[in-house]
């Protein structure tokens, strides 16, 4: 179905494969750079992905202005200012961030501070808030999941006034995303298919929100395919470079499919879970998906009929009866979980999770204040909400 | 001059257009003010806002507005003068508007479509569109409420209440 009217943009240049990160002196060029500020975290530095990067400006003519490498799981205006605070001391022109969500939307916020000389996140807070370009931002992601590589917003936290803080605007999106294989091998086999399935949920959620769209649809469908091939192996073979590429695409696709589409009922659950009980928020995607699949069958079961064809292969699409293709959907993707819980113990429910079942009428409430929702083909109002947290519990 | 050198090109203006998206900004201002005095589901989400709290919804840079302040502890419409804003939804143009004003497309649809922008906390903004829903849960029938909304509220009898005295009194009068 065509939309009335939809808008679509990812600016961003994408550079994948081989030694992709090496690219990154040149890139800088064409952005008139010279000085790039290298924004990491711990994790990072320890599984030495930092010194692929610094490689990479071996008798290069931009030299690297400065080197945090202490940003948190949760990002705030704290780490931000902090951040900013080196970026001007070092009198640094661009931005790289080379990491997971996290250390992407860190930088974006000192984007946001150091591009319009600001001190302040709060000003800028909201959606379309920015009215010009910022510095020159290159992303290199070491997980295959968030595609924050590929977003126009970011979230930061703001501990002293306790919001959490949104910022919507085609100006936060980086100028490039560097997919670099080197810079996902690392990646345990629990968090890579936590990950991949926080990438599978962000295309099956871009497919059927109300944003949706035939571009993002494109983007969405591929992304599944890639999870469809790939994330068993890249769990399994930690060193397959084709499986690690493929999943750094899956989630970059999906980045873009979702930041045009938006998510639904999925990630505001996960979000509040995330919130409140700091489960992560691939583990918690993973959890929702078919829940909230089941949830919206009323509304978009034609749309998760569609999803059979990447989600399960040619094959199975073919010999599932049409009025049977959505639930098929659904429990493709709960055969998925239960292969991803005997490979690496990844949780299927909120109880696997360690979370403490007196927290979810909380849960609900701040799921309910989550923009997500608003996007979700199907309403959701608190009931709602805390029926679908009971049944993903055990 | 040729003759098509003479022609005009200042765009017409839209007045009739015009003059149904400020009166649907009136009713939606004063029917707001009403329901939160009114409904006690508007009232649990309001009471997080400060007194001074300021919402404002308008149609462009230049065109009507809707302001909304919180005084002594309930919502009031302030007409269109504009103020610094706590919350503004701004939309694009008058054409991105005047179906959503109209009751042709929903909030969501409207947020999906990238008719309005936003400014100010999103979590706050969220509760904004929380109650505009209830409001316009008591504002229009049952058919166009199908239409625009992904789960009609029921109308239990409180609710019809106030809905009269919304038309009746918070409407025409601005009261309560």
């Amino acid at each position: 179905m065509m939309p009335p009217y939809y808008e679509f943009f990812c600016p961003v240049k994408i550079l994948c494969g081989r030694q992709a990160v090496d690219n990154i002196p040149y890139e800088l060029d064409q952005l008139q750079a010279r000085r790039p500020l290298i924004v990491t975290d711990p994790g990072v530095v320890q599984a030495g992905l930092l010194d692929v990067v610094i490689q990479a400006f071996s008798g290069a003519e931009a030299v690297i202005g400065g080197i945090f490498p202490d940003t948190p799981q949760d990002s705030s205006n704290l780490i931000v200012g902090q951040v900013a605070r080196l970026y001007r001391e070092n009198r640094c022109d661009a931005l790289i961030a080379v990491g997971g969500g996290s250390v992407i939307d860190t930088c974006k916020g000192v984007n946001i501070l150091v591009s319009e000389n600001a001190d302040d996140l709060m000003d800028f807070m909201g959606a379309y808030i920015l009215k010009r370009p910022l510095k020159p931002f290159i992303v290199v992601p070491t997980t295959a999941g968030t595609g924050s590589e590929v977003t126009s917003a970011a979230v930061i936290a703001n501990p002293e006034r306790n919001v959490k803080m949104s910022f919507v605007s085609p100006f936060l999106f980086p100028d490039v995303a560097v997919l670099d294989p080197r810079m996902t091998m690392t990646m345990p086999p629990r968090i890579t298919a936590a990950t991949g399935m926080d990438a599978l949920t962000h295309a099956v959620e871009a497919y059927t929100c109300l944003q949706k769209n035939p571009v993002s649809d494109a983007y969405a469908a591929a992304a599944i395919a890639l999870v469809r091939d790939h994330l068993i192996t890249a769990v399994t073979q930690s060193r397959n470079e084709t499986a690690r590429l493929a999943m750094a695409n899956s989630a970059l696709l999906a980045g873009i499919a979702f930041t045009n589409s938006l998510v639904g009922v999925v990630h505001g659950l996960a979000h509040a879970v995330g919130g409140v009980a700091h489960v992560p928020h691939g583990v918690a995607n993973s959890i929702f998906l078919p829940f909230g699949m089941e949830y919206n069958l009323g509304r978009v079961a034609d749309l998760y009929a569609e999803l059979l064809l990447p989600l399960a292969g040619p094959e199975v699409f073919a010999q599932t009866a049409p009025a049977d293709r959505a639930r098929k959907a659904v429990s493709v993707v709960k055969d998925l979980k239960q292969k991803l819980y005997e490979l690496c113990g990844l949780p299927r429910t909120l109880k696997e999770a360690g979370l403490p079942k007196d927290k979810l009428a909380d849960i609900a409430r701040t799921a309910l204040g989550d923009g997500s929702m608003i996007m979700n083909p199907e309403a959701v109002d608190y009931d709602d909400a805390l029926r679908l947290l009971q049944a993903a519990y055990e | 001059m040729s003759r098509a050198g003479r022609r005009s090109f200042k765009p017409r203006k839209k007045t009739l257009k015009l003059l149904i998206a400020r009166l649907s900004l009136f009713s939606l201002g004063r029917a707001f003010q009403a329901a939160a005095a009114l409904d006690q589901d508007i009232r649990r989400e309001l009471a997080a806002w400060p007194d001074g709290y300021t919402v404002i919804m308008k149609i462009g840079p230049r065109g009507p507005a809707m302001v909304l302040v919180k005084e002594g502890g309930r919502m009031k419409y302030r007409g269109e003068k504009e103020r610094p804003a706590d919350l503004l939804l701004s939309f694009k143009h008058l054409e991105a508007a005047f179906p959503v004003l109209t009751a042709q497309i929903g909030t969501p649809q409207a947020f999906a479509q990238s008719r309005a922008t936003l400014k100010g906390d999103l979590s706050e903004a969220l509760r904004l569109i929380r109650c505009l829903d209830i409001v316009q849960g008591y504002l229009f029938p049952y058919l166009i409420k199908r239409r625009i909304m992904k789960k009609v509220p029921p109308l239990t009898p409180k609710k019809m209440l106030n809905r009269g005295v919304i038309y009746m009194l918070g409407l025409p009068l601005g009261r309560p």
